[in-house]
């Protein structure tokens, strides 16, 4: 290990060598950065600049990224920004074969959609902001309380509190008071049962063996997911501009 | 630089270092703070806590992080999340010595907080998701708007094409479509003279001898943002969690 070199030296090295081989600068948003547990002030772009006279910050595409079509769809998000998506495959099938009606299906197979490809932290609501121009009204409902239904059991559905969850968070856990509160309001509302649907079919013990494919939800995504015709991000909606993020997540401005 | 060092070795290295400073726990990025530096890995909580044992996903305060009141205002978020606002609270003042009404002078001083505390890209689309709630709609829209107003010149309030966006996205740069037709959709609204007055007293060129405190607006910001009672991200509005995620970035889920 080099200890003369600080953390921050040698990001100041990557940055240098970034911007030597590419001809353009990258300044991390805020929110990047902070997840870093990084509270310095960001980057002087004028400056860098005036090191490096021919780069530019980044507008456009970015060159380290898959290029994504003009318009691009749900199932290019996935093919080509979105993480491995067989958990939420397998949720989806499982769905399937347990007779749920297509809209549920489609709620199992976007119910971690922000996980895969945008904001871990209180990914249901993410989540559900993301598709909410697109999806029926329960749809949207249900992907945002399965993130809080997921710490409280249901003995009536048989779903039980999530070995796994003990695991990653500890015997002692408990959620925060927001979601608890939430827990209460979404217990009584007549969409409840669509939100623990979810929690039912969102299963953790994968069959290795199982490969569910993207292509064979196409019909159900087709059917259920009102893809706008001037693509994912272009289409004027309210969250048009959080799918343009994705796109392009180091756009300078 | 040390080049015995394998990139791996280095990624260990920093991984070590982030445990300490967690104070034995384990926070992975979410998939679009990956995506912004061209990672496209899927962090593995199952395996991370194989190579860490007794430690736990991050599901609360990031210790790296200051800590923030259990009821965060505005303020606090100027103050424990955001970068330096010098930018926002010059605009601000720019905006009262011209004798602005008070919701132009709000919007003045919120016209970047995306830039400042979130996400770069989409900064007006993402700043104005952000306030929605807590502000006029007009200063909602204004904020949205001014984004794309910045590259369209109004010689009728004295606003030119700025010389540091030569600068920095070069001589030859154009807006992209959906930005242009944000232009002329803002162009022909009601509320245009708002957002063109945000464009009016966005300085870049900063007087390095002025400095403007954040208390100086402290009674427009009363007047003008309703602060939730219960704090930004715990008052359950459509962008509380966006709130949220400044509060703990690393939140598991």
């Amino acid at each position: 290990m080099n200890d003369v070199m600080t953390l921050s030296q040698r990001a100041d090295a990557l940055e240098e060598k970034m911007s030597q081989e590419l001809d353009y600068i990258v300044i991390k948003s805020r929110i990047y950065s902070l997840a870093e547990g990084d509270m310095s002030p960001p980057p002087n772009a004028g400056a860098i600049m005036r090191e490096n006279p021919n780069a530019r910050v980044l507008m456009g595409d970015d060159p380290r990224l898959p290029a994504m079509p003009e318009k691009p769809t749900l199932m290019d998000f996935f093919k080509y920004r979105f993480g491995p998506s067989m958990h939420l495959l397998q949720s989806a099938r499982h769905a399937v074969k347990g007779g749920l009606p297509e809209k549920m299906v489609l709620a199992c197979l976007l119910h971690d959609i922000s996980t895969a490809g945008f904001i871990r932290g209180d990914h249901g609501y993410w989540g559900a902001q993301l598709v909410e121009p697109y999806v029926d009204e329960e749809v949207t409902w249900a992907i945002r309380a399965h993130q809080v239904l997921r710490f409280y059991p249901d003995e009536s559905v048989g779903y039980e509190y999530p070995q796994s969850y003990i695991t990653s968070f500890g015997q002692e856990y408990r959620p925060d008071p927001y979601i608890e509160e939430d827990y209460k309001r979404m217990r009584n509302h007549k969409w409840y049962m669509s939100g623990r649907q979810i929690t039912v079919h969102d299963i953790y013990s994968f069959d290795p063996d199982v490969h569910p494919e993207l292509e064979e939800f196409e019909d159900v995504i087709g059917r259920n997911f009102k893809q706008p015709e001037q693509g994912l991000g272009f289409d004027n909606s309210p969250v048009a501009h959080m799918w343009r993020a994705m796109i392009r997540p180091a756009k300078y401005l | 630089m040390n080049d015995v060092m394998t990139a791996s070795q280095r990624a260990d290295a920093l991984e070590d270092k982030m445990m300490q400073d967690l104070e034995n726990a384990i926070a992975v990025k979410s998939r679009l703070f990956l995506l912004a530096e061209a990672d496209f890995t899927m962090p593995n909580g199952v395996k991370l806590q194989k190579e860490h044992p007794g430690a736990k996903m991050l599901m609360g305060d990031d210790p790296r992080l200051p800590k923030m009141p259990d009821k965060p205002t505005l303020m606090d978020f100027f103050k424990l999340r955001f970068a330096p606002p010098m930018h926002l609270l010059q605009s601000a003042r720019h905006a009262k010595i011209a004798g602005m009404p008070e919701h132009i002078v709000l919007a003045c001083l919120l016209h970047d907080i995306a830039v400042l505390g979130f996400i770069r890209s989409d900064h007006g689309y993402w700043g104005a998701q952000m306030v929605e709630p807590y502000v006029t709609e007009e200063v909602t829209w204004a904020i949205r708007a001014h984004q794309a107003l910045r590259f369209y010149p109004d010689e009728s309030f004295g606003y030119a094409y700025p010389d540091n966006y030569k600068a920095y996205f070069g001589e030859d740069y154009k807006p992209e479509p959906h930005i242009e037709r944000a232009y002329h959709e803002a162009r022909a609204h009601k509320w245009y003279g708002t957002a063109r007055m945000i464009c009016v007293h966005d300085l870049y060129s900063f007087d390095p001898d002025v400095h403007v405190e954040l208390e100086e607006f402290t009674d427009i910001i009363g007047r003008n943002f309703r602060q939730p009672e219960e704090g930004l991200g715990f008052d359950s509005s459509p962008s509380a969690h966006m709130w949220r995620t400044l509060r703990q970035p690393t939140k598991y889920l």
